[in-house]
């Protein structure tokens, strides 16, 4: 089992003010391609383009070079059963480009392994796809032609490295549970979101140089950017998009040689599932 | 926090999502500056190629430790022109019983190829081109892939018809489940390379041309009379350099000289530095620089300079504070070969001097020998950057082909074990 954390987002021009994004096949008025990457998670909130039944990709011009290992497509995407192919290419023309496809899952599995390359449904509909890292300054989401009178929507859209700490934090038993709880949010306008996972992970790191591989990924989570929290691998379809809330956080040397990171997460914009 | 000042390299870009990372400066303070006035083509994760957009550093993605699994390199390369001036492998002469089919429909995945076939093959039957070197030292790069019987007995000849003699001549003896099994029969074979959709890159050099001479490059599907041969050949390309590009460059094409460096605003002190790196030649000839620290040119001091040292095929390491210049080379060490994976260890110390080792393969670690005359360390460099694979953007002098996993630089006096860990 591995846990993975994703805050890294190339499409998000908060964190990258100085990369492009841009969509072929326009977009509706009131469906611009920023909205991919604002993590509003509004059943209303999405991207999709003036015509059906045609590719179309979603593009972002990077300042440099950068990595990437991990995709994530939100739940309030129309998207299943498309194609999508991940590209990452080192011109802009993308006439060549190392490329990663997969077919959006319908289901949603039990103990469904996320892998590289194999994508995994969560339970509340959200896409997760760890692939191989590989580099550009130019990427690329296709999304293949859905058929006649279909326009793909995508609500929410992750492409960034991807943090595994070295060690992993163990399930709380031999269940494969969590400390995940289950939180009472006040002022929610409906019952099916007045609850949200939250939970608190002590995460050992490992030497000096794997804080400062985890540093940056904890800064952009603390800084506001959500995080896609995969507890453990072997059941990806239990991952879930968190926020960081008003509490302690930090990574403080601890009785040992070291540091803990220290993290709270609150789920962001929870349904009932 | 870690002793770690500053890293670079594909490793990097792997471990922290960019090419240049540093402890105490943030992201954009930390950009990269890179230039190449022309596109550029290396070999991507699956190893066939990509292109690269002008002014975009170009990686080169290189399986290591045979798991199948490529890492990315950041591929510094000087200038080279392509003396090959006929990609079209059909448009060669031929001489002998000789067919040329198929075309390079799509040169830039590099999986299509011209197949070059015979049905009675012997030393006079090839098919071959002139080019015109200009310094007796030249290098070629030949892509090829296995087509059909007989396993082996394909040649490439370097021939001088002035002199009538070969100056390289490279035998394919067999083919395994690895690649070819090529030999030089003259010249110095670099290596083979394998790339993607079971392509393989060898390459060779030669330091015997006779410039003035007619040099013909000459293709054999089958090096025995009356035998049937046929393989596959993707590019052949020269140089006149003894360090063959890695990159795949165009009939009479030049490949422009890439020039990358980073801020480095960290003052001169005792420091350690540590590369690892894809052995491309840089070893061959003297002065090929690996990294260059605080200046913007090939003369300004003070500096600290890691390169292949100026006389004997050792890699060195000099510090140079303006009035002293203090040299250590490994001259007591394993000098690389090509495709090693090279690890240094470059120290300098609080007394100004400094030392150098080397690990290749993940082998022994070797220690040369330090330099003994003390140089005051002072309050600043000529100019705050780090140069990989060149000192500055003027001149190719001390340009190389350099792949480079890792630049680490502490602060302090660390070992190779100590360094590899950060």
């Amino acid at each position: 089992m591995s846990t993975y954390l994703l805050t890294d987002n190339l499409y998000n021009t908060r964190q990258y003010p100085s990369h492009t994004v841009t969509a072929s096949g326009g977009a509706v008025t009131g469906y611009e391609v920023f909205r991919i990457a604002n993590a509003r998670r509004h059943a209303r909130d999405y991207w999709t383009p003036l015509s059906s039944n045609t590719e179309v990709h979603i593009d972002v011009a990077c300042d440099r070079v950068r990595s990437a290992n991990m995709l994530v497509i939100d739940r309030n995407s129309g998207l299943s059963g498309a194609t999508i192919t991940v590209s990452s290419s080192q011109e802009a023309a993308y006439t060549t480009s190392d490329d990663t496809s997969f077919t959006v899952p319908s289901s949603v599995y039990r103990a469904n392994g996320l892998r590289s390359g194999h994508p995994v449904k969560t339970q509340e509909g959200a896409i997760l796809l760890p692939f191989n890292l590989t580099a550009g300054k130019f990427w690329r989401v296709t999304i293949g032609a859905m058929g006649a009178g279909v326009k793909p929507t995508i609500g929410g859209l992750w492409l960034g490295r991807s943090y595994s700490p070295t060690i992993v934090p163990l399930p709380w038993d031999d269940e494969a549970r969590y400390l995940d709880r289950q939180d009472i949010r006040l002022g929610m306008p409906g019952p099916f979101s007045d609850t949200g996972r939250s939970a608190d992970l002590r995460i050992m790191v490992k030497n000096d140089a794997e804080w400062e591989t985890a540093r940056r990924s904890m800064l952009q989570f603390w800084s506001g950017s959500p995080l896609w929290y995969v507890a453990d691998s072997n059941y990806g379809e239990n991952s879930w998009l968190g926020y960081a809330p008003p509490t302690s956080f930090g990574a403080p040397y601890t009785n040992r040689t070291g540091r803990d990171l220290t993290i709270s997460l609150s789920e962001l914009q929870p349904v009932r599932v | 926090m870690s002793d770690l000042l500053f890293f670079a390299g594909g490793n990097c870009l792997a471990r922290h999502g960019t090419l240049v990372w540093q402890t105490t400066a943030d992201e954009d303070a930390s950009a990269e500056t890179h230039t190449r006035s022309g596109t550029a083509r290396s070999y991507g994760r699956d190893g066939n190629l990509r292109n690269t957009d002008a002014n975009v550093p170009s990686l080169m993605w290189h399986d290591t430790d045979s798991d199948n699994i490529r890492e990315p390199f950041l591929l510094i390369e000087g200038e080279r022109t392509n003396l090959n001036t006929e990609d079209d492998l059909s448009a060669w002469t031929t001489s002998g019983t000789i067919t040329v089919t198929g075309s390079v429909a799509d040169p830039a995945e590099g999986t299509t190829a011209y197949t070059v076939a015979t049905t009675s093959g012997g030393s006079s039957t090839y098919i071959y081109r002139t080019i015109n070197p200009t310094t007796s030292t030249v290098s070629v790069s030949w892509i090829v892939a296995k087509n059909s019987a007989p396993n082996g007995s394909q040649d490439f000849q370097l021939y001088d018809t002035t002199a009538a003699t070969d100056r390289i001549h490279l035998r394919i003896q067999s083919w395994g489940a690895s690649g070819p099994s090529v030999s030089a029969q003259v010249g110095t074979l670099i290596g083979v390379r394998t790339l993607g959709s079971g392509y393989y890159q060898i390459q060779a050099y030669t330091e015997a041309v006779a410039t003035g001479n007619t040099n013909e490059l000459r293709i054999f599907p089958a090096a025995n009379n009356g035998q049937t041969g046929s393989f596959d050949i993707y590019r052949l390309m020269v140089f006149d350099d003894k360090v063959p590009l890695l990159s795949v460059v165009d009939e009479g094409a030049t490949h422009q000289k890439d020039v990358f460096y980073a801020p480095f605003p960290h003052p001169p002190q005792e420091m350690t530095v540590y590369l690892r790196f894809d052995e491309r030649g840089s070893i061959t000839a003297s002065n090929k620089t690996l990294i260059h620290i605080g200046s913007a040119t090939a003369t300004a001091d003070p500096r600290l300079i890691v390169s292949r040292d100026t006389s004997v095929a050792k890699y060195s390491v000099t510090f140079d504070n303006g009035t002293t210049v203090n040299s250590a080379n490994g001259n007591n060490l394993t000098t690389p070969n090509f495709n090693d994976l090279v690890e240094l260890l470059a120290t300098l110390d609080a007394n100004g001097n400094v030392q150098i080792s080397q690990s290749i393969n993940s082998g022994a670690i070797d220690v040369g020998a330090a330099s003994s005359t003390t140089a005051t360390i002072p309050a600043a460099w000529a100019a705050e950057r780090l140069y990989i694979g060149s000192r500055g953007s003027s001149g190719t002098t001390h340009h190389s082909v350099v792949a480079m996993s890792d630049v680490k630089i502490a602060r302090g006096l660390k070992t190779m074990a100590q360094m590899r860990a950060l």
